[in-house]
């Protein structure tokens, strides 16, 4: 078997068929987005090919700003939600606590489901009329509270931020758990013996531990937020008036609506380096960290 | 060893060949849908809870069982939003069906000018008695330099939906007045009533209101300036007509929280009896016919502002359609179009579901119900119709006009609303 893998030819057989995938599904399109974005183009009459200009009109362009800003938003209540929520749900559920497993599975059940059908219930939820949040505002008393969630400008983007927050927990909590649950039971034995407490097990144990893969994660986390599509597409569609909008669904605003596919492209490439830099972000961060202890 | 690495091989291969066999397999489907010479396919809009549906499908079945190209005409329907989507991939990727629904002016427009749709000036200009069965002007609205791309089978106008019964309980008169539409606004909405239902999670529904308070106050004059750049979007009659509307969801006249009901849900409050009005486009009337209040329902234009702008409506064509330009059998679809627009088939659609037609026919007024009767009439009543701006601007402007009415009824200040459209506008056309 050794020797097998140390053929360059075996190699190139296991990777072509995945490289080739990737390429093409990929690379390719990467390469041609790119090309495009150096084009003002409806991809049927001739394009004209015009330089940078695209990425100057972007940064002129007060709705792929405010784009940017509710990306931004985004992430940060993603992070907030899938490291430091999750990793204290994941320390809970690692203890052994009873339903333990039961929990796991709740916690978890929200990001099996697809984002479309998730979003079609909350919006259910945040229906101004017959809507379970106002509704509870209104048996509760506080009548005051109720708002129209999903069309109102200042509140929509909250609203769905909250949503993904909740549906990704459990999936970020999993992840996390599965590398508690790595570290060796005679770490904690020994910390036990030595009378340490949960909260420095969690600090000197647990947590360093976990690191590699709580890097893994930031980086999902991040990319995946800033690439969000589906919920907002299915809840409020950019709306009302952008307030909801996100880079992908301006992206896709600007190419399958108004046919501005260069325009669109060169979304997709800022999109595209944003997440480039927020990985070597994550890995700088991390890295700092491991370098201090 | 050597072994091992041809078992490899063939695993590669068969994983190579897996992977062809998928992408064989779904490109020769996709392919096999528009490119047979006996199926004529054709996309339009619409869902199973529209009731014209069942219309169109007789209509393509009808047409298949006779007809001389030997050809089958098979209709998929989109929903909207999916439609639009669908149809510019398929328009980039040149994998358009042989006929597709279209709306006018600029949302065909680029279509057309990358050679996308067929030009059917020729089949137009042959048979000029199907030519001339088109109301006047309806052709120009899918004209290009002079050349005709598609063919309405439909004309639509907004109209103001009225219950009959709520007005007499309340002793209120169908208002001839923009001042009595007001007061009768009023007097719903002291007896508890709410005066109008509206939805304003659809952007365009409330933009057309919008649009149709601004018509009322200048008329045609400034449509026509704002389509040739001469006057600019934040002009003084489109903020002032803003604010009016404005005033009106102040003043608490649409139904509470109507900034988030959706369209079918300002349609359930209208025919479950819980508003007096509805202003919506007059295709609804086939829905309308079905629901409980159908009997009770009547129409009228909404008044002008400056009553000398009376029956100018937001209105145009609809449901148009075009021949695309890789369709195999061009002749077999043309042929389609010509029996769909006949007076017997357009009769049909207009007896059962209520779509006003786009050409002159004898109507039979015997086989009308009181609102279809009552929504021709309107139409005919209408001195002047401007198109929705969403359709004479497209996706971009037109669209960020309909943005912009929702954001001053979701509390914006309207000039600093339409300066903003104004500035998009100045910076949209240079990308």
């Amino acid at each position: 078997m050794k020797k097998v893998l140390g053929d360059k030819k075996a190699i190139a057989i296991f990777v072509l068929p995945a490289f080739f995938i990737y390429a093409v599904f990929a690379l390719i399109p990467i390469g041609y987005n790119i090309y495009v974005s150096f084009l003002q183009t409806d991809l049927m009459s001739p394009s004209q090919f015009v330089g940078l200009k695209n990425y100057m009109n972007l940064f002129k362009d007060s709705t792929f700003k405010l784009a940017l800003k509710n990306n931004i938003l985004m992430v940060i209540g993603s992070l907030i939600a899938h490291l430091p929520v999750a990793l204290f749900l994941g320390n809970i559920l690692f203890q052994k606590i009873r339903g333990s497993h039961f929990f796991q599975t709740v916690f978890f059940l929200p990001s099996v489901i697809c984002g479309v059908a998730v979003g079609l219930t909350w919006t259910f939820v945040y229906n101004s009329e017959f809507g379970l949040l106002n509704k509870f505002f209104e048996i509760v008393g506080m009548e005051s509270l109720q708002h129209v969630w999903l069309s109102d400008k200042k509140l929509a983007l909250f609203c769905i931020i909250i949503v993904v927050m909740w549906q990704f927990v459990g999936y970020h909590m999993i992840i996390q758990l599965a590398a508690m649950r790595n570290i060796s039971g005679d770490i904690y034995e020994a910390a036990e013996i030595d009378g340490a407490s949960k909260w420095v097990q969690f600090k000197a144990i647990t947590f360093p531990m976990i690191k590699p893969i709580l890097k893994i994660d930031a980086v999902l986390i991040i990319t995946g937020s800033l690439k969000y599509y589906d919920l907002i597409a299915v809840m409020t569609g950019g709306g009302p008036n952008h307030a909801t909008e996100l880079m992908s669904t301006y992206m896709f605003y600007q190419g399958f609506r108004t046919l501005k596919y260069g325009y669109s492209a060169s979304i997709g490439v800022v999109l595209l380096l944003l997440c480039i830099c927020s990985v070597f972000l994550s890995n700088f961060v991390f890295k700092e960290r491991e370098a201090k202890q | 060893m050597k072994k091992k690495v041809v078992s490899m091989l063939l695993t590669g291969a068969m994983v190579c060949g897996l992977m062809t066999g998928c992408g064989g397999s779904g490109s020769g489907s996709s392919g096999g849908s528009n490119s047979s010479d006996d199926t004529i396919t054709v996309m339009c809009v619409g869902t199973e809870a529209d009731e014209y549906v069942a219309g169109y499908e007789k209509i393509a079945e009808e047409f298949s069982a006779d007809n001389e190209y030997g050809v089958k005409v098979k209709i998929d329907f989109y929903e909207n939003e999916q439609y639009k989507t669908k149809l510019t991939t398929l328009m980039a990727s040149n994998a358009v069906p042989d006929i597709f629904f279209t709306w006018e002016l600029s949302y065909l427009e680029p279509f057309v000018a990358g050679g996308k749709t067929a030009d059917l000036t020729s089949y137009l200009d042959e048979d000029t008695e199907w030519r001339d069965s088109f109301a006047d002007g309806t052709l120009d609205l899918v004209s290009y330099d002079g050349k005709t791309y598609a063919v309405p089978t439909q004309k639509s106008l907004c109209v103001m939906f009225y219950n009959k019964e709520i007005f007499s309980n309340n002793d209120v008169e169908v208002p001839t007045t923009y001042d009595e539409f007001l007061a009768a606004c009023d007097t719903f909405k002291s007896n508890g009533v709410t005066p109008m239902a509206l939805c304003g999670s659809d952007a365009w529904i409330p933009a057309q209101f919008v649009q149709q308070i601004a018509a009322g106050m200048a008329g045609d004059e400034l449509f026509q300036s704002i389509c040739d750049g001469s006057e600019k979007w934040n002009n003084e009659t489109n903020i002032k007509a803003a604010e009016e509307v404005k005033k009106m969801a102040d003043q608490e006249y649409f139904n509470n929280g109507f900034i988030g009901t959706s369209p079918e849900e300002a349609r359930e409050i209208f025919t479950s009896g819980k508003s007096a009005m509805w202003f919506m486009g007059a295709w609804e009337v086939g829905n309308l016919m079905v629901s409980d209040i159908g009997e009770s329902i009547g129409v009228f234009t909404m008044p002008a502002y400056d009553s000398q702008y009376d029956n100018i409506s937001v209105g145009s064509i609809d449901t148009s359609f075009a021949v695309s330009e890789n369709c195999k059998n061009k002749d077999a679809a043309v042929a389609f179009l010509k029996y769909w627009t006949q007076a017997e088939n357009e009769g049909a659609l207009l007896y059962d579901y209520g779509r006003i037609p786009a050409n002159n026919f004898e109507i039979d007024a015997s086989k009308l119900s009181e609102l279809q009767a009552a929504v021709i009439e309107t139409s005919n009543a209408q001195v002047g119709l401007q198109p929705w701006w969403d359709r004479q601007f497209g996706a971009g402007e037109g669209v960020e006009f309909n943005n912009t009415c929702v954001a001053v009824l979701g509390g914006e200040d309207a000039q600093d609303a339409f300066d903003e459209l104004q500035q998009f506008a100045d910076d949209n056309a240079n990308r």
